[in-house]
């Protein structure tokens, strides 16, 4: 049966999942040579369509054609032996092995008995890896690599294989804005060898710079599919969550917050250092006051968080919150001075997850809901309520137990178990990482609104336009030190990119990481 | 603000999981009771001494010490640590109590040197976890040998014999009425570390620090005091059951609680608590004493030895686990 659709072809594809329909008759075609996106809300049926082509799931009904003709893919195995590869987010690599026995694993070449040929897979991983211009080392271990060259060895691997499809799920959320731009070159490296590339991204700036047609999915449906040229981000975005949100989120891009004049600063921190990793950091926080802390992943933001809150010891410098010095640093002493941090990983740092709502929520607070150190269960029941109404958490059942909860929700969960306690200064590290445009509005919303209570805000995030509509100040890090200063009024993405670019160029690293000019040579 | 209600797919899907996963943990905590009664039921038709008013006291007291240590076990493994040297520790305190009852010291005197003994072990345990930072397997399976070590040295191997009424009657040998002194302070530190499992601070810390140790810290859990608090907590339990068994044996025995830490460690986990951290049960854990203290003493009562029991209680602690981790 010849159906003339590009490189593959899902037609009519429906899911249900207990009874739930999580797609229902979506049709996808992909070009040969052509990037892909697939977009869509968290929920919207993205990762289900794409585990029915890996052969993750079974579709209920529906047929999927690569070359025109019809294939069954039952399991992940038969889908690769169809040359179609899924670069996961949480990269599925061996640390300990180098890259080339990564690439090999599974299929090791072998001498007699069964004896592993290192040399010939190293001499062909070096192979494969030349004819895509990916600059690794076969024989480094991937745990001696950063996480976009071990994107870069899984792309790699995905090639051996032969894959004709890729499928890449949210690859830059963990990269630096120059790691990106080197996955992109690679991206678009690999669609004009002919590979067709389904690329899975919330970040609408990345599709505009690299997708030639996009589908957006919503609810489980297929919204449309579009040339990228010819549709505009805030159409994609409104296609996606079928309202006008971003309108919302835009209007108030400037905060209408006004600072009050005059006050001693909320938060003051003098010369704060520690040895390698923080230099003569100062800076002050006053109320109502949204201050971003920018730079690139390993700049020293998340330091600077983990130093204030007593998580991690400095060598030398000074803490007031309202003029009195912060003595025994530690995150209980913090947090009786109203400090508190909501961490970046929620999984890692934030959550308890085989614990409750409740017992998440006030955890920190306990200390205040109890006397002579008896819980008082009441106060707790009411602590957890609150919160799961005023940040509508669902299912809005205080004794769930948080593992079985949505992801935007147990974010919601961390958010309240910090604010519960009515805290002062409010640092959030990366508040909306890995979040949907839906939620991060409604997030963005939360921290503009906390504001006008008066609390004070250290806002770290590596999400530019993010941190730009958001903060009153912004300070700009790179090495450990704070390397300038920019006002709401001034900043633009380019000029906070600039400084951080002027500091590595003044290092003279700039050659050392940069994977694209040595490309060239 | 705008409302986003999450009726996605992986959320539904989520709930649905959750029910089955919620009634599996429910199932289980009723398979310990069943497990108990079912034990219970197939000894008393195996053999006509079990089920009486005398062999039932007898287990209770048997079962005291193993419960009462594996009170404070639960502490220990819901913190996510672990202390193997229970049964060495025990053995120390004993003897040491024995050592002043011996020289004719009081018995409060010889009290507060087993306590003391039993405290100062789960410090040095505790300490060692904390600040060394060696992880408590290896620093309790270390002191497990050196507390063994250093009772064997001191009583020359031998048993250390004494006369205390006092001593005796108040720990292991008396009763009020007609229940044993035993079983009435199993039954004070079950109430007292019910009490401070559920309703108190420490509590909630203990479970938090073995939940996600990192998001504790964040939290305000100071949680290297919590893991040294739950490491003297079992050695001081590991205290009260050497003065236990010094009283209901009349003499100190640097042999005694050999393999204890096996019969420990079995009940708490048979009882339901997670030996990965973060979830216990108090209750569960006497429930689990008292399946171990029916088994030792029923298999004695049918006749079969120490020698399969050990074997059978190994087993018991293996298929625990495996249950547990699959339901959980």
């Amino acid at each position: 049966m010849g159906v003339d659709h590009g490189v593959l072809f899902m037609k009519d594809i429906s899911k249900t999942f207990s009874g739930v329909k999580a797609l229902t008759n979506v049709n996808f075609d992909l070009r040969p040579g052509e990037i892909h996106a697939l977009v869509g809300e968290n929920g919207a049926g993205k990762s289900t369509l794409m585990k029915i082509l890996t052969g993750v799931y079974e579709m209920d009904t529906g047929e999927i054609f690569l070359d025109g003709r019809r294939v069954q893919i039952r399991n992940v195995h038969e889908a690769r032996s169809l040359g179609i590869s899924i670069i996961f987010q949480e990269l599925s690599q061996i640390p300990q092995l180098t890259v080339a026995q990564n690439i090999f694993l599974g299929k090791e070449l072998q001498r007699a008995f069964g004896i592993v040929n290192e040399r010939a897979m190293i001499r062909q991983t070096k192979t494969l890896l030349d004819a895509y211009q990916i600059r690794l080392n076969p024989t480094t271990p991937v745990a001696q690599l950063r996480t976009a060259e071990r994107q870069l060895a899984e792309i790699a691997k995905a090639l051996s294989l032969g894959s004709r499809i890729v499928i890449m799920d949210e690859p830059t959320s963990s990269l630096t804005l120059d790691e990106a731009e080197n996955l992109f070159r690679m991206v678009k490296a690999l669609s004009n060898q002919g590979v067709g590339i389904i690329y899975i991204s919330h970040r609408m700036d990345e599709i505009g710079k690299l997708a030639d047609r996009v589908t957006v999915l919503r609810d489980g449906k297929r919204v449309g599919t579009f040339e990228a040229k010819e549709i505009s981000i805030d159409e994609i975005v409104r296609l996606m969550v079928g309202r006008d949100l971003l309108d919302v989120d835009r209007k108030q891009v400037k905060p209408q917050f006004k600072l009050p004049e005059g006050q001693p600063p909320l938060l003051d921190v003098r010369g704060l250092s520690r040895a390698g990793v923080l230099h003569d950091i100062s800076f002050s926080l006053k109320q109502g006051e949204i201050l971003g802390l920018a730079g690139l992943i390993g700049s020293g933001r998340s330091e600077v968080a983990r130093a204030l809150i007593g998580i991690d010891p400095f060598d030398t410098g000074e803490i007031r919150i309202n003029g009195q010095v912060l003595g025994v640093s530690s995150p209980g002493a913090a947090l009786r001075a109203g400090m508190v941090l909501v961490p970046e990983d929620r999984h890692l740092q934030g959550l308890i997850m085989r614990h409750s709502v409740e017992q998440n929520i006030v955890l920190p607070l306990i200390r205040q809901s109890s006397r002579w150190g008896i819980v008082n269960a009441r106060a707790c029941r009411r602590i957890a309520l609150e919160a799961v109404q005023q940040l509508r958490i669902v299912p809005p059942d205080v004794t769930k137990i948080v593992r079985f909860l949505s992801g935007g929700n147990q974010q919601k969960v961390v958010l309240g178990k910090w604010l519960s306690g009515k805290p002062k200064i409010l640092i959030l590290d990366e508040p909306t990482l890995g979040v949907d445009v839906g939620s991060k509005a409604e997030i963005h919303q939360l921290i503009r609104n906390l504001t006008e209570s008066g609390i004070g805000i250290l806002l770290i995030s590596s999400d530019m336009p993010e941190i730009i509509a958001l903060s009153h100040r912004m300070l700009v890090m790179y090495d450990g030190r704070i390397q300038g200063e920019f006002l709401q009024e001034e900043v633009t993405e380019e000029k906070i990119m600039a400084k951080i670019m002027e500091k590595i160029l003044a290092k003279g690293r700039k050659s050392l990481h940069d994977f694209g000019t040595e490309q060239n040579h | 603000m705008i409302s986003e209600p999450s009726k996605t797919t992986e959320a539904r899907d989520n709930t649905h999981i959750s029910a089955t996963a919620v009634m599996r943990t429910r199932l289980r905590q009723w398979m310990v009771y069943l497990a108990l009664i079912a034990l219970m039921v197939a000894f008393t038709f195996a053999s006509p001494q079990f089920l009486t008013s005398s062999n039932l006291l007898n287990i209770a007291k048997q079962t005291a010490v193993v419960s009462i240590i594996g009170l404070a076990m639960t502490f220990v493994l819901t913190a996510g640590e672990i202390d193997l040297s229970i049964g060495a520790v025990m053995a120390l305190s004993s003897v040491m109590a024995s050592f002043v009852l011996r020289d004719g010291g009081h018995w409060l005197v010889a009290s507060a040197a087993g306590l003391l003994t039993g405290a100062l072990f789960g410090l040095f345990n505790g300490l060692l976890t904390t600040r060394a930072k060696i992880p408590s397997f290896l620093v309790t399976l270390g002191s497990m040998g050196i507390a063994r070590g250093i009772a064997l040295t001191i009583t020359g191997t031998l048993t250390i014999v004494f006369i205390n009424d006092d001593f005796t009657e108040i720990w292991g040998a008396g009763s009020l009425g007609p229940i044993p002194t035993m079983v009435i302070w199993m039954a004070v530190v079950f109430v007292a570390t019910y009490f401070l499992y559920k309703h108190t601070i420490i509590g909630r810390f203990v479970q938090a620090t073995g939940g996600n140790l990192m998001a504790a810290r964040f939290s305000g859990v100071n949680t290297n005091m919590v893991k040294l608090f739950t490491l003297i907590m079992s050695g001081l339990a590991a205290g009260l059951g050497g003065l236990l068994m010094t009283a209901r044996l009349y003499a100190g025995r640097p042999y005694v609680g050999e393999g204890l830490e096996l019969d420990v460690i079995a009940a708490v986990i048979l009882g339901g608590t997670s030996l990965f951290g973060g979830k216990g049960t108090i209750v569960g854990t006497l429930v689990g004493a008292f399946i171990i203290g029916v088994l030792n003493n029923g298999l004695i009562l049918l006749g079969i030895g120490t020698n399969v029991q050990l074997i059978i209680k190994g087993v018991i602690i293996i298929a625990a686990v495996f249950f547990a981790e699959k339901t959980s």
